[in-house]
């Protein structure tokens, strides 16, 4: 009789403890959904072979449910890839397939890798979310676009760990070598650089540091257009 | 002295030739401003058209520092041949008309008149160099508009930002301003060697286009040659454009220029104080 009281009082714990990969995404938008919007400042670092930049300073804007843009003043290289449209696909368990891939550790804490596959025809085709067991936030997310092709994108959480919203976030995108015919400008004489090998594929990283965030401000749609 | 450098300055602008220089300079700056005008944007689309592929890129767009850049280094490969046209005249000149001899028989050294002449023909070099600084950077400013400027080099390429263009294209137009003063200088050490005026103009021009074409070709044994070139030089002042500053590149450079300069010029001076002038 026990025994039977025992299982009967443990059966819906286990079934907390052993949650659906979708189920685990579903608590995962949860917790970002609260964030209807944000303005922050971000300083970014760029680490692009090929491209000499320096680090600048802007805003970033964000209105659910994808609307992100990053303002600057001069040029920036930024990846193309909005990094909150994971929170888009995650949004409707109906339209995705997920499966878990395991557990890694990111840090100090350990992650679910759950595999994710929109059902719908979209422009991303494959996304692999490495989820904080502790945090319930994406510490990782591997993207794949039929337009932008595979970006990494790395999140570091603090303050805010809660809404989801990284200190900092770090895209790690494939780049292909830049070559311009000496001719076009005019760099005689310069000395031509070793190739380490035939590969002209090489990686690059680009850095938002966000700060000074504040949630759920209203923000005009004008800044989200070109 | 002072008279003496103006009564050469004033044989400068009475020759139509000085003035080759000035239009030369007026009409491929406003010819390049017109078509990038017209077409710059899908030029650039296309230099970084494989960036494009990968980066959202932002701001990027044609301005005043992107075409004075441009003009700047197509400019500052037919610059030499310009300056040549009249340093390379100045001695030389006065030899085949038959007028040194009169100039040598005033109260004043030869060193004198030489340093003269050197003066007035950098004088010339000064104002065509700032001539295509008003008219390609300054005039670029006005017709597009000031912005971030990208340097494009063949394997790479430099964003400098808008409020750090100002002092890199100054220090750049002071050291084209020297690359050119070694062409005037060897220019001059021919002109004083020459009787014919135009032979120290093609000579000139015919070793920049050597040394040139041995600074283009990656062959082993061109390789050593390179650095021993005045014209690998000569073309430092885009490393103002790089980050950060290559300033041990930019100090051997300008050094090697400057003992271009004081060679040839100490060549001429020997020279042309020993030379016999008969004619």
């Amino acid at each position: 009789m026990k025994q039977v009281l025992l299982f009967a009082l443990l059966l819906p714990l286990t079934g907390l403890v052993a949650q659906t990969p979708n189920q685990k995404l579903q608590r995962a938008f949860k917790q970002f959904s609260s964030v209807k919007s944000f303005k922050s400042d971000v300083y970014i670092k760029f680490n692009l072979p090929s491209v000499n930049i320096e680090d600048m300073s802007g805003k970033a804007f964000y209105k659910a449910p994808v609307k992100f843009r990053v303002r600057l003043k001069g040029i920036a290289f930024l990846p193309k890839d909005n990094p909150f449209r994971v929170f888009e696909l995650i949004r409707d368990s109906s339209q995705y397939a997920s499966v878990a891939n395991g557990v890694e550790k990111i840090g100090s804490e350990q992650c679910q890798v759950i595999s994710v596959i929109p059902n719908a025809d979209s422009d991303l085709v494959f996304a692999k979310i490495w989820l904080g067991e502790k945090s319930n936030c994406p510490l990782k997310m591997q993207l794949t676009s039929r337009s932008n092709g595979v970006v990494v994108v790395e999140n570091t959480y603090g303050r805010y760990a809660t809404k989801s919203l990284p200190d900092k976030m770090r895209f790690t995108v494939d780049m292909n070598k830049f070559k311009v015919p000496k001719a076009l400008t005019a760099d005689i004489n310069s000395a031509p650089k070793k190739s380490s090998g035939s590969n002209q594929k090489s990686t690059g990283t680009i850095e938002f540091v966000f700060s000074n965030y504040a949630l759920n401000a209203t923000i005009d749609d004008k800044v989200f257009v070109e | 002295m002072l008279e003496l450098i103006k009564i050469e300055t004033f044989k400068i602008a009475a020759k139509p030739r000085s003035y080759i220089g000035f239009a030369a300079v007026t009409a491929i700056v406003v010819l390049i401003q017109l078509a990038l005008y017209a077409d710059g944007q899908s030029y650039l689309d296309f230099l970084i058209q494989s960036l494009n592929q990968t980066f959202e890129i932002e701001g990027i767009g044609f301005n005043g520092n992107m075409v004075g850049f441009i003009i700047l280094q197509t400019l500052i490969i037919q610059m030499p041949l310009l300056v040549a046209l009249v340093s390379g005249d100045a001695i030389s000149g006065e030899m085949q008309g038959g007028t040194i001899r009169g100039l040598l028989t005033k109260p004043v050294s030869r060193s004198r008149i030489l340093w003269a002449k050197f003066a007035a023909s950098e004088l010339y070099t000064f104002l065509l160099v700032l001539w295509l600084g008003v008219l390609a950077w300054l005039g670029s400013l006005l017709l597009f508009g000031e912005g971030d400027l990208v340097v494009l080099k063949s394997d790479s390429l430099v964003i400098v930002r808008s409020a750090d263009t100002a002092w890199r294209f100054m220090s750049a137009f002071v050291l084209a301003f020297v690359s050119l003063s070694v062409v005037v200088s060897l220019s001059f050490l021919l002109s004083a060697m020459s009787e014919n005026s135009i032979a120290p103009i093609i000579i000139t021009m015919s070793i920049i286009l050597l040394f040139t074409i041995i600074g283009t070709f990656d062959i082993p044994i061109f390789n050593k040659i390179k650095p021993w070139l005045f014209t690998t030089h000569m073309i430092v002042w885009r490393n103002f454009f790089d980050r950060p500053l290559p300033m041990n590149q930019i100090l051997t450079s300008l050094s090697v220029m400057l003992f271009h300069i004081a060679a040839f010029l100490t060549l001429t001076h020997v020279y042309f104080n020993k030379k016999d002038i008969t004619q």
